[in-house]
């Protein structure tokens, strides 16, 4: 992709189906908006949470303006407020993000990154808006929380954790493919470091990696350190030994599927 | 007394739910095939609840429920979405991943509030181009995530006994990785 000289950031309410949560459109967002910004040299990220967007565009001037143009007269949004705008910014902070969809900012740490960078606009937001943007990124932006700070209580590791965004096409490693399937099952809920996907899916530390580096599982793998636990660490605290209290139906089923020791 | 979960297999035309269903049960499914009375690219489809059923060992079962993935049929929905154990979105491949019914059936069943496991299932995946898979697993994986639901896209063949058991076991897996967080109550299984 070309270099970009234009980030635009807004903050939108969702217009919702009549039942559920779900905002009106979505699926059709998703689509149009991946081709739509891959065709016109855009990427960024949009967010969506309990009611409203956050999004990040970045690409050239007119592009980016052009697209926002789109997205203001919208029937799925009402309420667009642009946030901020930067210019002549020269680099991309998602460049291999088309239009990446996140519900949570804890599932990336490029949104942190951006965040703690653009730390002086968050802060200049007026407190009604910065509220806003916590409900949709599930932040704490508005008690003047910096990102890293945003999972309050929780302590930082020097751990290497990793998270899946989306399962791999194909669960076949030639390791036992129940356990695999629990490993994989767990890098999608969680960050996880390599003792708890070892733990959680009884897996040796080698298979686990050797998981972790298949191709198909890379491509979707993101890698975080130094960052905020999730809450994890302080469940396990309280769930002494798992393995005991593990209700008979998930047992019986793994075993009715396959070997499993029990 | 018997203990019993639903697994819902709930998918568009020609998905394969009625045939996942055949291949996952221990007893003769009950299916509601039927002759299409129009070109659907396949000679029957399901036009009610097609059932089956896994026991596990005397006292546990998993009821396994195929129901149509149109909207016009969200009656059926109802009659299924109770109590649910998971929900398999069952899904034709194709170059243009279609939304419109995963959107109505995510809507109408809400499972981020219900914290129901919800899988789609990418069928009859062998005959497309590994490239055209990978867009396909990323447009599904970037809804449900969108919908605050993890991005658990899978291939399914569905005539295979061993590709199949994956549904309800990465649906097992998720259970029991909120077990070992101590964020779902066991719903009286043990």
């Amino acid at each position: 992709m070309p270099s970009p000289n234009k980030r635009l950031v807004y903050l939108s309410e969702a217009v919702l189906e009549q039942r559920g949560n779900v905002p009106r459109g979505l699926g059709k967002i998703v689509i149009v908006a991946r081709r739509y910004n891959r065709e016109h040299g855009i990427s960024g990220f949009l967010s969506y949470r309990r009611g409203f967007y956050f999004q990040v565009l970045e690409g050239s001037g007119s592009a980016v303006e052009a697209l926002f143009d789109r997205i203001r007269v919208d029937t799925r949004h009402r309420n667009v407020v642009q946030l901020w705008t930067e210019s002549s910014v020269g680099t991309r902070f998602f460049p291999s993000w088309g239009m990446r969809l996140n519900s949570a900012a804890d599932t990336s740490s490029e949104i942190y990154d951006y965040l703690d960078y653009c730390k002086d606009r968050v802060e200049a937001l007026d407190p009604s808006l910065r509220r806003n943007i916590d409900k949709t990124l599930s932040l704490n932006l508005s008690r003047g929380d910096g990102p890293s700070n945003a999972a309050s209580g929780a302590h930082r590791s020097t751990e290497l954790e990793f998270r899946l965004s989306a399962l791999p096409s194909s669960f076949e490693f030639g390791l036992d493919h129940l356990k695999t399937i629990d490993m994989l099952a767990a890098l999608l809920q969680h960050w996880r470091s390599i003792d708890e996907l070892v733990e959680l899916s009884e897996l040796s530390a080698e298979e686990v990696r050797h998981v972790l580096k298949q191709p198909r599982v890379e491509a979707r793998l993101s890698v975080r350190q130094s960052e905020v636990k999730t809450t994890l660490a302080g469940k396990n605290q309280s769930w002494p030994d798992a393995g005991r209290t593990k209700p008979k139906f998930y047992r019986r089923l793994q075993s009715f599927f396959g070997a499993r020791k029990s | 007394m018997k203990a019993y979960e639903k697994l819902a297999f709930v998918g568009d035309v020609g998905s394969g739910k009625s045939t996942i269903i055949r291949t996952l049960s221990e007893i003769s499914a009950v299916d509601t095939d039927r002759r299409s009375t129009v070109d659907i690219g396949k000679e029957f489809t399901t036009i009610g609840i097609d059932y089956g059923r896994i026991s596990l060992g005397d006292d546990l079962a998993l009821g396994l429920y195929g129901v149509p993935g149109q909207k016009r049929y969200s009656m059926l929905w109802d009659h299924v979405n109770q109590s649910l154990w998971g929900i398999a979105f069952m899904v034709r491949s194709s170059a243009e991943p279609s939304i419109e019914n995963l959107d109505a059936v995510i809507s109408h069943f809400d499972p981020a509030a219900s914290d129901t496991p919800f899988v789609v299932a990418i069928s009859h995946a062998d005959i497309s181009p590994a490239d055209q898979l990978e867009h396909e697993v990323d447009v599904y994986s970037d809804y449900l995530k969108a919908c605050s639901l993890p991005g658990t896209v899978m291939t399914v063949d569905c005539t295979s006994f061993e590709s199949s058991r994956n549904i309800p076991l990465l649906v097992n897996s998720i259970h029991y990785q909120r077990l070992r967080l101590g964020q779902s109550d066991d719903k009286g299984n043990e």
